[in-house]
């Protein structure tokens, strides 16, 4: 059978239901009665095993087969749900993983896991005999009062394994009987019969006055089918199959209801691409519009109209291009489950705010950052159970995740109510290490002390763990953060608590800014990282333990000389200086331009790889609407 | 065998540029300056809405007079491994045949850390002489 069209369909949807495996999985370990828990899962598992035997993945198949035999014996009460079977079964869908993403890169499923069937094969030898209670069934498909005890026969039919419509021959069976007769009930359930959810033999049973041989021929004369078997024993394995029809109450959540469509990343960036390049034009149209064709009325009101429109458009693509955080955070629950298992300790995760978008190209790079944050918080953070309950805390520890937006930008806090971090043991292994002197860190703030973590090659776990690697490595989540346009904060109370916020811009590509001169040159500021501008006096600014300093609001804030630090030998002898104010987590700052230029949308560019960018200094180029480039400040990295 | 080059002036000595790393040649315009850069890297320029990193080729190869002259241009150029930069010239002549025989390969000289910047001297068809330069060591760090 030709399947390689249906290979990307099968890869996808496997993915599905493989990510929504976990997430049942993880809700049945916290509630192992939860029936239509279980049922999800059976189902799921079922049709993971329908797929990867319709695609010949023999390996899948087999796997999820026992998966399936053993979610039956959990959904029959006859096995217990314990932390070690759920490992197991975690462990399980690792290797479905594996298999999916061995066929998306090329084609095979790749080496059978032989060890976990096994492993599944004892779970199944040694579960508790629990016995089956003789209830009535659960619920039933039809909403007829007759039990099964009234049907005279049971008919069981095997359809030919070959046949690729089973679930047609299926109904068009049941369909004949109906016609003759009453289907007091089916095995598998109707609608599962119907969309296929069945190997290739169902059971019926049947209620009828006419001959039963006639029925019998009838049902032979359907194509495909090989065998057809009818008992009037109808005692027979009733109870067992009544335990096991259980209804979706829900409709099949195979095909999502909502409407939405797949569309392949490579058409968004194109997209972002022709738009962004509008804006460029756009921008060039105004200024030529204002400078030269300014009597032009016609021209004038075109242009304007023009900018509504692309503005409109700018904004419904970088919608499209939004996506919220949960398509990352969903796996980690699992990964926090993983590494309490691993650790030995009590750690609760939960996750407030996954509906806020970010940018999809942020969000594929913010996944990382924020996952090493999570290692560091369950390796470094939490304490161990007896720790925790000597220090009179709750011995399980809570990790939190939240995502908000707030000014413009998307924050995400990674907090835990672990060990926090003690400034002073930072400051003592930076000066070990050589990194500040002691008189240095005399004028640090606890703040100050605590973000020398972010030093490379800092630790200050003493030991090498497997999880987290050296301690730290939190330079390196500073790093990938900042290339993005971000910060990251870090605030801890030691004994307490530590909580890391990630600052990110929403959007990449596109920024507001603020185009300045400082001496004869051009810069732009973006507007998010500008707090207020303020004219002030030069002789207000003050040398405060050597650092100029001015006044703002009811405090001192620290000035930057904006032409010192791009080395501008222009200098300005003007008596009021323009002053930029930026703030950064609870400091305010003051940057010195010379001139205030213009309000402007620019495309963000990239700047060359040969252009060394280590200070940071520098998030980006643009082109201005007079067709010059300018650089765009990060402000951040100038203090 | 043999191959084409851009033949360029630098300060009144002539030079050439395997064609097959030249992307295409266009006006020269004021760049950017960009604080911090290398000093050979003299900023960025506006290339067809693309930002475009430009070096002064003088500078990179150790040529000490860098004034610009109405003949310059920017050689836009895309190495093997990298992203497009600029060569600031004085003037571009042409395109020139070169044969691989008529290529003297410099000896090593390891004195001068300049030399890495040339593959050899070649000769042109007029009989003068050009220094083929060595793009992706110019590019490189």
């Amino acid at each position: 059978m030709n399947t390689d069209k249906y290979v990307d369909i099968f890869i996808s949807e496997a993915q599905e239901n493989i990510d929504n495996l976990n997430e049942h999985l993880l809700k049945l370990e916290k509630e192992p009665k939860d029936s239509s828990c279980i049922a999800e899962i059976f189902r799921i598992a079922h049709s993971l095993k329908g797929m990867s035997a319709t695609m010949e993945f023999n390996e899948m198949q087999k796997l999820t087969h026992k998966m399936e035999d053993v979610f039956s014996e959990i959904r029959a009460d006859k096995m217990q749900v314990t932390s070690k079977l759920m490992d197991v079964l975690f462990l399980c869908l690792d290797a479905l993983m594996t298999f999916v993403n061995n066929i998306a890169d090329n084609g095979k499923e790749g080496p059978g896991r032989g060890d976990l069937i096994e492993k599944l094969d004892e779970v199944l030898s040694v579960k508790n005999e629990i016995k089956v209670e003789s209830n009535p069934p659960i619920s039933l498909v039809s909403n007829e009062e007759t039990s099964i005890n009234d049907a005279k026969y049971r008919i069981d039919i095997e359809i030919d394994s070959n046949c690729m419509l089973k679930g047609a021959r299926a109904f068009l069976i049941i369909k004949k009987l109906k016609k003759r007769g009453e289907v007091v009930n089916t095995e598998p359930s109707e609608e599962d019969l119907e969309n296929d959810n069945f190997e290739h033999t169902f059971s019926i049973f049947y209620k009828t006055e006419n001959d039963i041989a006639g029925i019998e021929k009838i049902i032979k004369k359907v194509s495909e089918v090989t065998k057809v078997e009818i008992s009037d024993d109808v005692n027979n394995k009733v109870n067992e199959s009544n335990q096991e029809v259980v209804k979706e109450v829900k409709h099949d959540k195979t095909f999502k209801t909502d409407r939405t469509v797949k569309v392949d990343i490579s058409k968004l960036d194109n997209l972002m691409n022709m738009v962004s390049e509008l804006v460029i034009t756009r921008n060039r149209l105004l200024t030529m519009s204002n400078d030269k064709y300014k009597e032009d009325r016609g021209l004038i009101e075109e242009v304007e109209y023009l900018d509504r429109v692309s503005q409109g458009l700018y904004e419904s693509v970088m919608n499209v291009r939004m996506m919220p955080i949960q398509l990352i955070t969903h796996k980690f629950p699992r990964m926090v489950r993983d590494l309490s298992r691993k650790l030995d300790k009590k750690i609760e995760y939960s996750s407030i705010g996954e509906d806020t978008e970010l940018d999809r190209t942020v969000l594929d790079e913010i996944g990382e950052p924020i996952m090493h944050l999570l290692r560091n918080s369950a390796d470094h953070g939490i304490e161990s159970e007896e720790e925790r309950i000597n220090a009179g805390k709750d011995p399980v520890g809570h990790i939190t995740l939240t995502a908000y937006e707030k000014e413009g930008r998307v924050v995400i806090s990674v907090m835990d109510d672990g060990y926090g971090i003690d400034a002073n043991k930072v400051k003592e292994k930076a000066i070990k290490k050589g990194l500040i002197t002691r008189e240095q860190s005399e004028f640090m703030t606890q703040t100050e002390l605590i973000e020398l973590l972010y030093m490379p090659g800092f630790s200050t776990s003493d030991k090498i763990s497997e999880v987290s690697g050296r301690g730290v490595g939190l330079d390196v989540v500073k790093t990938k953060i900042e290339s993005l346009g971000g910060s990251i904060e870090v605030k801890s109370e030691f004994g307490k608590y530590s909580r890391f916020d990630i600052h990110l811009p929403v959007t990449l590509a596109i920024t507001q800014a603020l185009l300045i001169g400082v001496g004869n040159e051009k810069y732009a500021v973006p507007i998010g990282d500008i707090q207020t501008i303020e004219d002030v006096n030069r002789a207000d600014v003050k040398k405060v333990q050597k650092r100029d300093m001015m006044p703002f609001n009811d405090m001192i804030i620290p000035i930057i000389w904006l032409d010192e630090v791009l080395g501008i030998k222009n200098k300005n002898n003007a008596e009021n200086l323009i002053v930029l104010i930026a703030k950064r987590g609870d400091r305010y700052v003051g940057v010195v331009v010379d001139d205030l230029l213009d309000n402007q949308e620019l495309v963000v560019k990239q700047i060359s790889e040969y252009i060394e960018n280590t200070k940071k200094m520098f998030s980006g180029a643009t082109i201005l609407g007079d067709g010059k480039v300018a650089l765009i400040l990060n402000i951040d990295a100038l203090y | 065998m043999e191959n084409q080059y851009v033949v360029i002036y630098l300060d009144g000595g002539l030079f050439a540029l395997d064609i097959g790393k030249v992307e295409s040649v266009v006006k020269y315009t004021k760049p950017n300056r960009v604080p911090f850069a290398k000093d050979y890297i003299k900023g960025l320029i506006n290339l067809r809405g693309e930002i475009l990193p430009v070096m002064s080729l003088k500078t990179r190869i150790g040529i000490k007079n860098v004034d610009e002259s109405n003949d310059s241009r920017i050689i836009v150029i895309k190495p093997e491994n990298g992203e497009q930069i600029g060569f600031i010239c004085d003037k571009v002549l042409g395109v020139e045949i070169i044969k691989d025989d008529d290529i003297d390969k410099l000896a090593v000289d390891t004195s001068n850390e300049n030399a890495r910047f040339f593959h050899g001297i070649g000769k042109l068809q007029n009989e003068n002489l050009v220094s083929i330069l060595n793009i992706e060591n110019i590019v490189k760090d």
